[in-house]
């Protein structure tokens, strides 16, 4: 996306921005069902927060203003001056859209919409009984320059400041200098910093802040205007503003009093300054510690522990893990190492049997055992810890796709007719990167069918017996080697007559062919085949389930579909844990390996005790346990000579994908692996049939079968249903 | 040293002494296009020198089925996994006999974004090749598909075809490549499996 006029950081704020408005619909939806959670109101402030003080120093000041506006609805909850009412969260979810459309704005470069802001603004002064106060335009904050050139002397205040600012000030992005510079601007002042917090150099950590300042400030400007240079950091902060109308001992004395100090030095520094008129701005380190003796102060309790650093520690203890921000690039160029590196040790390992096979030939003579069998033991166990860590790195919790689903019924349910919720399993599963953020689409696409086509209108729903309110449930496993994601609902369930009657009219079908429920369902994944009487603008435009079912088999993944008229419609996506690396089984056919997905294997059959027969327009088939199942001569479909062409003397492999099944003929069955996938498209293209190659331990170059694309391409086209026979 | 830098190192500008190079002053080498060229069959072609990485001894690639002949598979290099191209059949001549020759090679060479290797039945040269002496390639050569030739000239009395082979993996021309070999092969496979658009 092209931007402009968008420094570095604005960008880094609008990067956290997305991420923070992710977070807090999250909250909201939480806090709407629960209104009691007080965590929720309070890490929603933390966040309204965040976002004000981000966007105040990137620059985005009508965006600030507005987020102070919500930040004090927070605050009126938080300390229990409002309640959480439905009004409430709907002016708070509203004003996470208007946020959305900012962020949107500010990337696109086209402005945010006024109205929606103002109307917002509206809805917040409604619930905090405070004016409305308009939204100014963004202009700059006037330099308070002018106060400082017509010195007025009847004006001339005095302020005493403590700026003590949370030592993670630095992880927020500011300089304290920049603020203390602001300061400086207004009039004249003296700096104190407060050093004696700052651990020895060996013991520094960069990061934090443990210096604190006194400012004493002469100026005309008003309490307020400080507090406005301040703003973003009243909370949070310990921060003092004082106005101190006394001679110099009064300030003396409260700097005495603010700092402990009792270094007669530092004294005398104060002392010194005390002497003439508050003069010019000191802003460097203040005189080294002058006395060399380390211990001449009547120490205070706080020396042992400085405050500074007692405060990190409970910061620490509250505070969610750390993050580092990786570019996704470098961690694949990671991940594709390591990948290579687990081939290579493949081939290690197939070393050190060929020669520990040669050594036992000579009678053990090299130990090779002793000598290179641990070795190989060790490497493997930390290749597969260094593989399977280097895989969590790219999971993310699923729950990021689902909390904007859930936030999609809550609105169309408030929009419709039809009251539903939707409750979430298993949301924080961890799925990897690239899956989650290719799931979004089918998901809301099915979650859009369910509300629209599968809940009813509750007059419909309370004559059937149900509750009034429609249910949706949405819920992620994870089962052996894959992520399975359930989305049941329990509504109308699929009229059955109504789909087989639009695919005789379009010619899917014959009139005499009477298709199993199952098979029914498959017309529902064909492209253009809509069942809505009316297009809605949610759905029913007849494109759809064969895109989510695209989508979903681009990941790897299957969907399969239940449905009870009348009781509701179950969709059930599979889909493997990580797009890298699959436990695959290696087969020969002819000349040549292929690799079979395991999560696609059903089982293997001898084929000697096995019923072929020949049928029309279904090709061949296998009889296996009272079902047929279509027959794929994987020699056959890919042109490969010097196989076994005899079913009866190779092998036969069940698979299943996407509701289909099918029988491979193999060769042989040559090993079980982890494989790692490479893709064909990269430097070729997509392969239909091919979902991939990988590098086998020898170096050679065994194709991956895409087994849902082979299905689909069965002679029988429908899909290869297995319907009992007889 | 890998076959490429050998034939680099060989075709140093300055060293212009033989026939027609010898009249190539070291100051128009900035004119001049500098080609890898190889036999295929007995015609000699060339690739810019900046399109091909490396240079390596033929072996066998691992068959890809759905793909047009002239992929004949795909190799492992050092980790990718690239496709191998014949070009003698995508233009048509007869199969070459790479298994079992000691001169066959595969250039690895970047086309547009992707990297593909080349089979041809040796290497022959790398040399500098003045730009105004390249001729556009005559619309008669009913051999060799002129899209893939971007030019032709002579060196040493022998006529170099310079390949231009940006568009041989695109979608349309495996398809055109498709339709043709079908026309031509007399038992229509009853394979129907389509290439996807990559």
């Amino acid at each position: 996306m092209a931007t402009f006029d968008v420094g570095e950081m604005q960008q880094l704020f609008l990067q956290e921005m997305e991420e923070l408005l992710q977070q807090m619909e999250e909250d909201m939806l939480c806090l709407e069902a629960d209104p009691g959670d007080v965590d929720r109101v309070h890490a929603l402030f933390r966040s309204f927060h965040t976002l004000k003080g981000g966007a105040g120093l990137s620059g985005f000041t009508a965006l600030s203003r507005y987020t102070h506006k919500a930040e004090n609805v927070l605050d009126g909850v938080r300390s229990g001056k409002l309640a959480i009412t439905p009004g409430l969260m709907s002016a708070l979810l509203e004003a996470l859209d208007c946020l959305k459309g900012f962020l949107l704005g500010a990337r696109g470069g086209t402005s945010p919409d006024e109205l929606r802001l103002q109307s917002s603004l509206e809805r917040f002064a409604q619930l905090t009984g405070g004016p409305v106060e308009a939204l100014s335009p963004d202009k700059p904050t006037p330099p308070p320059a002018p106060t400082v050139v017509s010195r007025q002397p009847d004006a001339l205040l005095t302020y005493f400041l403590r700026l003590r600012f949370h030592p993670d000030l630095f992880a927020e992005r500011t300089d304290p200098l920049v603020l203390i510079k602001d300061l400086e601007a207004l009039g004249t002042l003296l700096i104190f910093p407060h050093t004696h917090a700052v651990p020895p150099l060996e013991q520094l950590n960069p990061r934090l802040l443990s210096l604190w300042w006194t400012v004493i400030l002469k100026t005309t400007a008003s309490q307020k205007k400080l507090k406005t240079i301040l703003m973003f950091f009243l909370e949070g902060h310990d921060l003092h503003i004082e106005l101190i109308d006394g001679g110099p001992q009064e300030i003396l004395d409260q700097l005495a009093i603010d700092s402990h100090v009792t270094d007669p030095s530092r004294r005398r520094l104060i002392g010194q300054t005390n002497e003439g008129e508050i003069g010019p701005t000191n802003q460097g380190v203040p005189a080294p510690q002058a006395t060399p003796a380390p211990s001449p102060l009547p120490t205070p309790p706080v020396a042992t522990q400085p405050p500074a650093q007692r405060a990190t520690a409970q910061v620490m203890a509250k505070k969610p893990p750390e993050l580092v921000r990786v570019n996704i690039q470098k961690l694949d160029t990671l991940i594709n190492l390591i990948g290579e590196i687990i081939l290579v040790h493949t081939r290690l390992r197939q070393a050190y049997e060929t020669l520990s096979a040669q050594d036992e030939a000579q009678g053990g003579a090299l130990q090779l055992e002793e000598i290179l069998g641990q070795i190989v033991d060790d490497h493997d166990r930390i290749m597969q810890e260094l593989h399977v860590q280097a895989m969590k790195v790219r999971m993310v919790p699923v729950g990021n796709v689902l909390f904007p689903l859930k936030r999609l019924v809550r609105d169309f349910s408030e929009q419709s007719q039809k009251p539903m919720q939707m409750h979430l399993l298993g949301e924080e599963t961890e799925v990897d990167k690239t899956i989650v953020d290719k799931l979004n689409g089918p998901l809301t696409h099915l979650v859009r069918n369910a509300m629209d086509h599968g809940i009813e209108k509750p007059e419909i729903r309370r004559q059937r017996g149900k509750h009034p309110e429609g249910r949706l449930l949405l819920q992620v496993a994870n089962r052996k080697n894959a992520i399975v994601i359930e989305l049941t609902d329990d509504g109308a369930g699929v009229d059955y007559d109504r789909v087989l009657a639009i695919a005789r009219q379009r010619g899917l079908i014959s009139e005499a062919d009477r298709p199993t429920h199952a098979e029914i369902l498959q017309f529902l994944f064909r492209s253009g085949f809509s069942t809505a009487r009316e297009v809605s603008e949610i759905s029913g435009r007849g494109v759809g389930m064969d895109v989510v079912r695209k989508e979903i088999e681009a990941l790897r993944g299957s969907i399969t579909m239940e449905s009870t008229p009348g009781k509701g419609t179950l969709f059930r996506i599979e889909l493997p844990l990580t797009l890298a690396v699959i436990e695959g089984l290696l087969v020969g056919v002819g000349r040549q390996v292929f690799v079979i997905p395991l999560l696609s294997v059903v089982e293997t059959i001898q084929p000697c005790f096995c019923q072929f027969e020949s049928l029309k327009q279904k090709g061949e088939l296998v009889k296996i346990r009272n079902h047929y199942v279509p027959l794929l001569r994987l020699h056959q479909l890919f042109g490969i000579d010097q196989a076994v062409t005899d079913p009866a003397r190779g092998l036969l492999i069940l698979v299943a994908e996407g509701g289909g099944q099918a029988c491979l003929l193999v060769d042989e069955i040559i090993d079980q692996y982890q494989v790692v996938i490479k893709s064909l498209e990269q430097n070729l293209m997509s392969v239909e049939g091919i979902a991939g190659a990988t590098i086998l331990g020898d170096g050679r170059i065994s194709l991956v079968l895409d087994i849902a694309s082979l299905i689909r391409h069965l002679p029988n086209e429908r899909g290869a249903h297995h319907g009992p026979v007889d | 040293m890998d076959l490429l830098t050998e034939l680099l190192h060989d075709s140093d500008p300055g060293e212009f002494d033989e026939d027609e190079q010898s009249d190539l002053l070291l100051e128009n080498v900035k004119d001049c296009v500098q080609l890898v060229t190889f036999l295929l069959g007995r015609e000699k072609y060339g690739l810019d020198v900046l399109q091909v990485q490396e240079i390596i001894r033929y072996g066998e690639p691992t068959p890809v089925p759905n793909l047009p002949d002239f992929v004949r598979g795909v190799i492992n290099l050092r980790g990718i996994i690239l496709p191998v191209l014949d070009l003698r059949l995508r233009f048509g001549m007869s199969p070459g006999e790479y298994d079992h020759s000691e001169s066959a090679i595969i250039l690895i060479a970047y086309v547009e974004t992707k990297l593909v290797g080349v089979i041809a039945d040796a290497v022959a040269d790398v040399l500098y090749f003045p730009r105004e002496r390249i001729c556009p390639p005559p619309d008669l050569m009913a051999q060799v598909d002129i899209e893939y030739i971007q030019g032709m000239g002579e060196i040493r009395n022998e006529l170099v075809m310079i390949l231009n082979l940006d568009k041989i993996l695109s979608p349309e021309q495996i398809a055109k490549y498709k339709i043709a070999s079908n026309a031509c092969a007399s038992d229509a496979n009853a394979n129907d499996f389509l290439v996807k658009e990559s």
